[in-house]
C-alpha cells in the first residue's frame, strides 16, 4: 500500500461561487514510502493547495486522499494523519511558537500527549538530526533564518512522522542557509523519510528521485528529473531547466555521443572527460 | 559623459549606538557609482547591504564618513531629504508588502501625489510608471490589489517607486521569492531600465541576478568591502567568495566543476552562451 | 538585521527599562518565576495601600537591596525613573502648594495664597517615594525574569484553574506568541514606514484632526495589519499541523521546581508587606515624628 494515495482529487476554494475555477482538478497520484518527490510549477498551479491535503489542513471537495490507509475526511483520524505527515512552511519565524528552541520542538509531542519521560528524548533526537542541539536554549529571534528553519524541521521530526512536506522551505534563505537545510533533508531521506518538497529552485528538483510538475490545477508531467528536464514543452509550463541541464543539452546537439540525461555539472564534467579519452 | 553619481567615503554605522546592545554594521565603506552604471552589492545576511542602501536616500544619516548623491551631501542637516527621495528611489524587499490602496492605480499614484502632482499630470505619470514595469495601464489601473499574482504585485510595488521618476534606483533583493518566470520577467524589465540610462544599485545574494545585470560588483563582509571589480573578475575568485559564505553564478560553478576534472575552461564566463563557446574551445583543444 | 532572524535596532526601546531583561545570573534571577510573580504582586499591593512614610522608606531600602542582590547597576535602574520624573515633580509641587483643606499641621511658610505645611511636605514625599519604589520594584522584576519564565510562571499558577474550565494554556500560549511577535511586528512597522517614507510619505507628527492623522497613517497601518494577519494565518496552520487543539490532554516538557530559597524570598516579602500595612495601621509615622520633635 502506498503511503500517500490520491484519487480524483478536486478542490475549489469557494465551491458555491459560479465563477470559481477549481484549484485542483481530478488529481490522481500515489507516493510510496521513502520516495523523494519534488513538486514544481508556476505560481498558482496548485502545488500548495495539493500538499495541504496531505495533512488534512484541507479536505477534498471531491475525490479522496488516503494517508497510510486513513482517509483525510475522517475527523477522528486527523491526529494520526498529522503525526504521520509533518509540514514545514516557507516563513521560518511564522512557524515557531515558543521563545526557546527546545520548547518549540517539544510543542508537537506535547500536543499529542506524549508521556513526559519520553519528551526530552524526542526533543533531543529531533534537534540532533538537524544539528541544532547545541543551540537548544536560544530564543528563535537570535537565530539566522536557516537555523530557524532547521528548528521548524526538528519540530516536525519530534512527532516521529513518516513523511515530511516542505512548502518552499528554502525560499527565504540565503545560499548558506539553503545548503544547510538541503543537507538535513538529504540525510533524512537516506534514513527512509518520505519527502515531498515544493520548490522554485530547479537545482533542488534535480536532487530528487521524482519530479512532478503542475499546471493550472492538474499534474502535467511526472517522472525522473532527467525525464522532466529534457521534456519538450517545459517552457510552456513556465519552467526553465537548471543551467547545467541546459548546457548539457546544447552540447549534446553538437556531440551526439554525450550521454543523455546529464543533470549536474559533475555529471557533465565526467561525461566530457569520458568523451575526450 | 558620465560622472560619478554616488560617492561614499569612510562610512561607518553602529546599531543602537550608545546602548549595551550596540553593534557595528558598517565599518568604513568606500564606493562610487557612475551615471548609468549598475552596481551590485553582494553579501550574506547581516553583512550590511540594507543598511548601506538606506544611507543612500537619507533614511539613515551618516554617523561617520560622507555620502554624496548627485552632488548633495547627505550628512548635511540642511539637505532637503524629500528632494533626495524623488531623486533616489529605494525599493525595499518584498515591495508588494507596502501596497495599501484598494486599486492598483491609486497605490502607484501615492508617491507622485505626495510630491504634489494632480489631475492629468498625475494620471499620465501613473500610466508611464505602470507601463515601465510591463503592465498595461488600462487593464491594471482599476484592478483590485488583492486579485494580482505575486509577480504582478511586486511590479506594482516597483511602479510605485518608479512613479517618482528617480534617476537612481536602489533595489533590495528584487527577485527574492519570485517563481522562475516572474523572475526572468523582472530582470528583463530592469535590463530595459538600464538601457534607458537608469543608474542602479542592487543588493542581492542571488548571483545569477548579478551576472545578468551588473557592470561593477562590491562584495560586503561584516560591514566592510571585501572584494570589488567587474563581475568576471570577482566571480573568478570563487574560492574567496565561498570562504565568505557566498556562491557564484551557476554558470561559474559549472565551469569550476569542469576545471576540477582537468578541462582548461576559464572561470570568467557570465552566460550560458559564453560557457558553451568556452567548453567547445577547450574540448577541441584550442 | 536586514532580515528576520537577527534582532534589529529599535531606537525607541533605548530609554525604556521596564520590560528589559538583564541576564546577570544572580540568585534573584534563579528564583522560581511563580514565587517572583507572587512577590511582585504582593509587594505592589503593599506599597500602594501603605500611607506610612517610614514603611515606604523600608520598602525602598528593600528594593535597593534586591537590585544589588540581582547585580543590576543602580544607575541603569534609576534611568527607568527618569521619564516619569517631570510628572512626579509636578505632582509633588501641586501637593506642597495647595491650600490646606483642614487646618492640619504646622505652617512652615506662607505667601499670599500659597501655604506650605508639614502635612503637605509629607504627602508630597509619600507620593514621590511610592512612585519610585513601584517603578524600581517592577524594574527589578523584569530585569530578573525573562519572558519565557514569565509565561511558564503564569501558566503554572493558572493550571489548577484549568480544571475549572479556565483556558490556562491557551492564555499562556497567547502571551508567549504576543511576546515573540511584538518585536517582529515592530520591525515590520519600521520597514514599512521606511518604505513609505522613501515614497514621500509624511506621517504628520501630530498635525491636523484625528481623522486627518489616521488617514495619513494608512500607508503604514494597512500593510501592517495585512502582514500581521497573514503571519497569524501561517502560524495557525503551523500549529494545527502540529496538532494543537487547546490545553486539554497536553503533557509538558518544562516543570518548575520550587526550592527553599523561593519560600524564603517569599517569606521576606510577606514580612515586608506586613510591616508596611502595620506601619500604616498603627500610625507609626506620627509616633516617629513626636519622638523626633
Amino acid at each position: 500500500m502506498p503511503l500517500i494515495r490520491i484519487a480524483n482529487l478536486t478542490y475549489a476554494y469557494a465551491p458555491t461561487a459560479s465563477t470559481s475555477v477549481p484549484a485542483l482538478q481530478g488529481i490522481d497520484l500515489q507516493i510510496a514510502a521513502g520516495e523523494y518527490v519534488a513538486l514544481i510549477g508556476a505560481n498558482g498551479s496548485g502545488k500548495t493547495t495539493l500538499v495541504r491535503h496531505l495533512n488534512a489542513l484541507l479536505v477534498p471537495t471531491a475525490g479522496d486522499v488516503w494517508i497510510d490507509g486513513l482517509n483525510t475526511r475522517d475527523r477522528s483520524a486527523v491526529r494520526a494523519i498529522r503525526s504521520l505527515v509533518g509540514m514545514v512552511f516557507q516563513s521560518p519565524a511564522d512557524q515557531l511558537v515558543a521563545t526557546v528552541v527546545e520548547e518549540d520542538v517539544a510543542f508537537g509531542p506535547e500536543n499529542l500527549g506524549i508521556a513526559e519521560d519520553e519528551l526530552p528524548q524526542r526533543v533531543r533526537t529531533a534537534l540532533e538530526q538537524v544539528g541544532m542541539w547545541p543551540l537548544r536554549h536560544r530564543p528563535p529571534h537570535m537565530l539566522s533564518a536557516g537555523q530557524q528553519q532547521r528548528v521548524a524541521i526538528a519540530g516536525a521530526l519530534a512527532m516521529a512522522p513518516r513523511c515530511l512536506v516542505l512548502d518552499e522551505a528554502t525560499a527565504m534563505l540565503d545560499p548558506a542557509g539553503r545548503g544547510d537545510v538541503l543537507r538535513v533533508i538529504d540525510a533524512l531521506h537516506r534514513d527512509g523519510m518520505t519527502i515531498v518538497a515544493i520548490t522554485h529552485h530547479m537545482e533542488e528538483a534535480v536532487g530528487a528521485e521524482r519530479v512532478i510538475t503542475m499546471h493550472q490545477g492538474k499534474i502535467a508531467l511526472d517522472g525522473t528529473p532527467a525525464q522532466i528536464f529534457t521534456a519538450p514543452g517545459l517552457a510552456a509550463l513556465g519552467l526553465v531547466p537548471p543551467p547545467a541541464v541546459e548546457l548539457a543539452q546544447r552540447l549534446s546537439r553538437r556531440w551526439p555521443t554525450l550521454p543523455p540525461g546529464l543533470l549536474t555539472a559533475e555529471a557533465l564534467a565526467s561525461a566530457l572527460e569520458g568523451m575526450r579519452a | 559623459m558620465s560622472g560619478t553619481l554616488i560617492e561614499v567615503q569612510g562610512l561607518c554605522h553602529t546599531y543602537m549606538a550608545g546602548t549595551p546592545l550596540a553593534q557595528p554594521s558598517l565599518r568604513g565603506i568606500e564606493l562610487s557609482v557612475d551615471e548609468g552604471q549598475v552596481a551590485a552589492l553582494i553579501g550574506a545576511t547581516g553583512s550590511g547591504k540594507s543598511t548601506l542602501l538606506q544611507h543612500l536616500n537619507g533614511l539613515l544619516r551618516p554617523q561617520q564618513g560622507r555620502v554624496w548623491v548627485s552632488g548633495h551631501d547627505l550628512g548635511d542637516p540642511r539637505t532637503d531629504l524629500r528632494r533626495i527621495r524623488r531623486l533616489v528611489g529605494l525599493v525595499f524587499q518584498r515591495p508588494e508588502d507596502q501596497l495599501f490602496e484598494t486599486y492598483v492605480g491609486d497605490d502607484v499614484a501615492y508617491g507622485p501625489r505626495q510630491a504634489g502632482l494632480r489631475g492629468t499630470e498625475l494620471r499620465e505619470r501613473v500610466r508611464w510608471a505602470v507601463g515601465l514595469v510591463g503592465l498595461d495601464f488600462e487593464r491594471y489601473k482599476d484592478r483590485l490589489v488583492g486579485t494580482l499574482s505575486g509577480g504582478e504585485r511586486r511590479k506594482a510595488g516597483l511602479a510605485g517607486v518608479l512613479a517618482l521618476r528617480p534617476s537612481i534606483l536602489l533595489l533590495d533583493e528584487p527577485t527574492a521569492g519570485l517563481d522562475p518566470a516572474a523572475r526572468s520577467d523582472l530582470l528583463a524589465q530592469l535590463s530595459v531600465l538600464h538601457q534607458q540610462g537608469m543608474t542602479m544599485l542592487i543588493a542581492t545574494h542571488n548571483m545569477d541576478d548579478v551576472a545578468a545585470l551588473a557592470d561593477v560588483v562590491y562584495v560586503l563582509e561584516e560591514g566592510r568591502i571585501a572584494l570589488r571589480g567587474r563581475p568576471r573578475e570577482v566571480f573568478a575568485q570563487a574560492g574567496a567568495l565561498e570562504a565568505l559564505g557566498l556562491s557564484v553564478p551557476s554558470v561559474v560553478s559549472i565551469m569550476a566543476a569542469l576545471r576540477a576534472t582537468g578541462l582548461a575552461v576559464p572561470l570568467s564566463v557570465l552566460t550560458l552562451d559564453e560557457a558553451e563557446v568556452a567548453i567547445l574551445a577547450a574540448v577541441c583543444g584550442l | 538585521m536586514e532580515e528576520e532572524g537577527a534582532l534589529s535596532e529599535f531606537e525607541f526601546l533605548r530609554n525604556v527599562t521596564i520590560g528589559q531583561y538583564l541576564p546577570t545570573g544572580s540568585a534573584v534571577h534563579q528564583l522560581d518565576p511563580r514565587a517572583k510573580l507572587a512577590m511582585v504582586v504582593l509587594f505592589l499591593a503593599g506599597v500602594v495601600i501603605s500611607t506610612s512614610l517610614a514603611g515606604l522608606v523600608v520598602a525602598l531600602a528593600a528594593v535597593l537591596a534586591g537590585l544589588a542582590l540581582a547585580r543590576i547597576p543602580l544607575r541603569y535602574a534609576l534611568q527607568g525613573v527618569r521619564p516619569a520624573l517631570p510628572f512626579l515633580i509636578l505632582l509633588a509641587l501641586l501637593q506642597v502648594f495647595t491650600i490646606p483643606q483642614n487646618d492640619v499641621g504646622t505652617v512652615l511658610w506662607k505667601w499670599w495664597l500659597l501655604t506650605v505645611t508639614v502635612t503637605d511636605l509629607v504627602a508630597a514625599a509619600l507620593t514621590l517615594l511610592r512612585f519610585v519604589v513601584l517603578i524600581l520594584g517592577l524594574s527589578l522584576f523584569s530585569f530578573s525574569t525573562n519572558t519565557t519564565e514569565l509565561t511558564h510562571g503564569t501558566e503554572h499558577l493558572l493550571r489548577p484553574l484549568q480544571r475549572l474550565g479556565l483556558p490556562a494554556h491557551e492564555f499562556a500560549l497567547a502571551m508567549t506568541i504576543a511576546v515573540r511577535f511584538v518585536p517582529l511586528l515592530a520591525l515590520e512597522a519600521e520597514r514599512i514606514a521606511k518604505a513609505q517614507a522613501s515614497r514621500g510619505a509624511d506621517f504628520g507628527h501630530g498635525r491636523g484632526s484625528f481623522v486627518q492623522r489616521t488617514l495619513r497613517m494608512l500607508p503604514l497601518l494597512v500593510p501592517l495589519f495585512v502582514t500581521a494577519l497573514r503571519r497569524a494565518d501561517t502560524l495557525v496552520m503551523a500549529m494545527e499541523a502540529r496538532c494543537y487543539t487547546g490545553g486539554k490532554g497536553r503533557t509538558h516538557l518544562i516543570h518548575l521546581h520550587a526550592r527553599r530559597a523561593d519560600a524564603f524570598a517569599l517569606l521576606v516579602v510577606l514580612l515586608l508587606v506586613t510591616l508596611l500595612l502595620t506601619a500604616t495601621w498603627l500610625k507609626v509615622d506620627a509616633r516617629i515624628w513626636s519622638w523626633i520633635l
